[in-house]
């Protein structure tokens, strides 16, 4: 038989807001425990929120640019639970009207976009005698990203991913550092025979770190799925935990499973209400998105699509892109120095594009020293990695490691004499016609040059010697 | 003597407030309805009155003692509410209406007790018995009402709810309590905002709703429930020595520190957002909260009983409501407290 395997996703984006949804704590990551916390965040009584502004701005971003319907009256609702990182024993979420509802992803409808906060961490001691809490992430701000059924592939998941990680990127409300938690993805799965209209029973995988678990996970449980039916047994409907080590899928505990959260409109937090005034605002502030800049450098530029595609892989290299052409007015060596030499350096430093730090007026300042003819595109490159690794300043790095071009007359001739008096038979071949023969005597007077022979002074010079011979 | 007759004492320099708080002080040390004294009283009396030697206007209520219900923070009095849940418990922070108390030179003498999470019999007691001259609480209508002493049940919102251990979130008002409506009005100008001048409005006898208290019982007692989760005996509240795991913790911690009325209240708000009861109950019961709030938005001032019955009405409607020494209240319309206290003097 053949089987249709249906999926669907929440996808959780930690959103980059300065503050948290209701206290003005940092959202920063990471910190020594308990840093980042007042006491809404641990969750004493008597506190009350004040909801962040902000989030409801980028909870809009997000849905101006999906193409959702925005909801007015915004509610929020308490999602009740018993658990020591959820020092209030209630998340404050959005069940009733959630802020997004409908658009779509690349072809993939998404149900709704709600606000809600984080929870805490617990932190085992090793031994496991102990845990511990941090509330440094409880209240960080939270957009549940909810799809339709319509999956049917890994790679639809994969892809849509992909293009919702470079949304929220480019949108600037979340770092999408998936190793650090800020995008988190579940995946509702059930499978089917081919042909049938009605789903199957379907399970909830939790913890899902990267894409390469995704797609391992998913393959897993679609396979067992299909197994257990197979065999003549039912699935059940349940949470299920994805260890990556393992590579399996496990029940969670039954508890879990069978919650009842109990939730009621929050009375704490105010219905907010979204206005055409402030929804055009908002809308008026869309930044470009990738898919745009891609058209833009393409068609304004005229850079290889391949090209424009490795450019806004990530928005700091765009970025990056966008301000030296700012700089230097030079859109080709711009995206020949990001395509060439800055991906080299992320790959041999393993570098991630988002965690790249590079001064971009030193690279404005060494394309315009190799157009200029003061450095040769060895020199430039050297330097450039001088720059990427140690932030060097470039003219510095230059003058020390005798990387200017020499413009002297009299080395370039005494070099060019050099070169033809070590080499009789390439001349030979070149006055017997072998032209090519030109480009090696050429490197032999650079390397006479010690690499600094201005290409632009040592041809001509060389051309004229040779005839001259 | 009222508190604004005391406050014009000091202001004579009749008497100092150092006397009259070292007064109360001993007052409220003999009384049962004390739970917990304020140690450094006298310091702040002090200074209240540097203030006023200094010719610094503060309030028409300067140097005047007052107590607080045992539900409100005092930063460095321990705050218990009743309950061997939160024995010890000491706030980390101040009330607002703390803080606004300090500023117009009222000095907090202690805290009142109360029955686990709910009225304060001993704040309605301590200020008939002149213990103290004013007091703050939560909804205290029907102790007041027994004692026949004046309370507001200001409108909902009015007064600050930060550093108030929340009850009922969305019906929790902290009012003043006196024993002249003179005094209950001046204290809550000073902690409230709600001086709207009283509206002209209907006085016609009010419709029944016969299904407002259970209303009200149903959205308090769900709130309360999910109010009173956070003491779990994990980070807050007492946890029990019982416990040897995290499920122990939470049900042995809980099993101990409250008592059996808290209990039912919780557990019957729980059942009422339980399942499919959210859709039988709980919509049902905001919906009857609705239309209470439509029909009382016109209301002027209605004099009314003080019971289960009729106190719900303000609580759903968010309506201030002043408790008069006879038993009966007067509600108003929203925001028209101050107003309405001056009418009833009238």
């Amino acid at each position: 038989m053949n089987w249709e395997v249906v999926m669907g996703l929440e996808v959780h984006a930690e959103l980059s807001t300065k503050s948290k949804i209701f206290c003005g704590c940092s959202t920063e990551f990471g910190g020594e425990p308990n840093t980042h916390v007042c006491p809404g965040c641990t969750g004493e009584p008597g506190v009350l929120p004040m909801l962040n502004k902000a989030v409801v701005e980028y909870a809009m971003r997000l849905g101006l640019t999906l193409d959702c319907d925005i909801t007015r009256v915004n509610t929020f609702d308490r999602k009740n639970y018993f658990y020591p990182d959820l020092p209030k024993a209630w998340q404050t979420t959005q069940l009733y009207a959630p802020v997004c509802r409908n658009g779509s992803v690349g072809g993939i409808r998404l149900h709704q976009i709600h606000m809600e906060e984080d929870a805490g961490k617990l932190v085992h001691a090793p031994n496991g005698s102990a845990a511990y809490m941090d509330y440094n992430r409880s209240g960080t701000p939270l957009l549940e990203i909810v799809t339709k059924p319509d999956f049917r592939t890994t790679e639809q998941v994969l892809d849509f991913l992909e293009t919702l990680r470079e949304t929220l990127l480019y949108l600037d409300i979340c770092d999408c550092k998936m190793q650090e938690g800020s995008l988190r993805c579940d995946v509702n799965l059930s499978v089917r025979p081919l042909g049938q209209a009605e789903f199957g029973t379907r399970t909830e995988m939790k913890n899902l770190n990267s894409f390469k678990a995704i797609a391992r996970a998913i393959e897993y449980e679609s396979k067992r799925h299909i197994d257990v039916i197979t065999r003549g047994g039912q699935i059940t409907q349940e949470t299920r935990r994805w260890d990556d080590n393992k590579g399996k899928s496990m029940p969670m505990r039954n508890k879990e499973n069978a919650q009842d959260y109990r939730y009621f409109p929050c009375p704490d937090v105010p219905p907010v209400i979204i206005d055409d005034a402030w929804l055009e605002q908002v809308r008026a502030t869309l930044p470009e998105l990738a898919a745009q800049k891609r058209e833009r450098y393409i068609g304004e530029h005229g850079i290889a699509p391949k090209d424009a595609a490795t450019i806004t892989v990530h928005k700091t290299i765009s970025v990056l892109f966008e301000r030296l052409v700012e700089l230097t007015g030079q859109p080709k060596e711009a995206a020949n120095l990001i395509t060439g030499e800055l991906m080299r350096h992320l790959n041999n430093t393993g570098t991630l594009p988002e965690d790249l730090q590079v001064d971009a007026g030193k690279l404005a300042e060494l394309i315009n020293l190799v157009l200029a003819g003061k450095i040769n595109r060895a020199a430039y490159k050297q330097t450039m990695h001088a720059v990427f690794g140690e932030d060097v300043q470039p003219m510095a790095y230059i003058e020390q490691n005798g990387l200017l071009m020499d413009d002297n007359s009299d080395a370039v001739a005494a070099a060019i004499a050099a070169a033809l008096a070590a080499n009789p038979k390439a001349i030979a071949d070149y006055r017997g016609g072998n032209e090519k023969t030109f480009g090696f005597i050429m490197g032999q007077v650079m390397k006479e040059l010690k690499g600094q022979g201005n290409p632009a002074l040592v041809k001509p010079a060389l051309e004229a010697a040779l005839a001259d011979c | 003597m009222t508190a604004l007759q005391l406050a014009a004492a000091i202001a004579a320099k009749k008497v100092t407030v150092a006397d009259v708080t070292a007064q109360y002080l001993e007052k409220a040390r003999a009384s049962a309805n004390f739970v917990a004294i304020n140690e450094s009283a006298l310091e702040q009396a002090a200074q209240v009155q540097a203030k006023l030697d200094a010719g610094e206007a503060l309030s028409p209520l300067a140097g005047v003692p007052m107590a607080l219900q045992d539900n409100i923070f005092v930063q460095g009095m321990p705050c218990a509410c009743g309950s061997a849940m939160l024995e010890g418990y000491m706030p980390i922070f101040d009330a607002v209406v703390v803080e606004k108390l300090q500023a117009a030179g009222l000095i907090v003498i202690g805290k009142l007790g109360m029955n686990e999470f709910a009225h304060s019999p001993q704040a309605a007691a301590a200020v008939t018995a002149g213990e103290i001259p004013l007091a703050l609480a939560t909804d205290n209508r029907m102790a007041c009402a027994e004692h026949g002493v004046w309370h507001i049940k200001p409108t909902y919102g009015a007064v600050s709810r930060l550093g108030l251990v929340a009850q009922v979130s969305s019906m929790d008002a902290i009012g003043p309590i006196a024993r002249c409506v003179e005094d209950c009005a001046v204290l809550l100008e000073i902690i409230a905002d709600c001086n709207v001048a009283q509206p002209v409005g209907s006085n016609e006898n009010l419709p029944e709703f016969p299904h407002a208290l259970a209303a009200c019982e149903i959205i308090a007692c769900a709130e309360f429930g999910a109010n009173l989760q956070k003491f779990d005996g994990v980070s807050l509240g007492k946890r029990s020595t019982k416990a040897e795991n995290l499920s122990e913790t939470y049900k042995f911690s809980r099993g101990e520190g409250f008592g059996l009325a808290t209990k039912r209240r919780v557990l019957f708000g729980s059942l009422m957002l339980a399942g499919d009861n959210y859709e039988l109950y709980y919509t049902k019961a905001l919906q009857v909260r609705g239309q209470v709030k439509d029909v009382l938005t016109s209301i002027s001032a209605i004099e009314l009983p003080v019971d289960e019955a009729h106190n719900c009405l303000a609580n759903l409607a968010g309506l201030p409501a002043i408790v008069k020494p006879d038993g009966q209240q007067i509600m108003g319309a929203a925001f028209t407290d101050i107003a309405l206290a001056k009418g009833v003097t009238a």
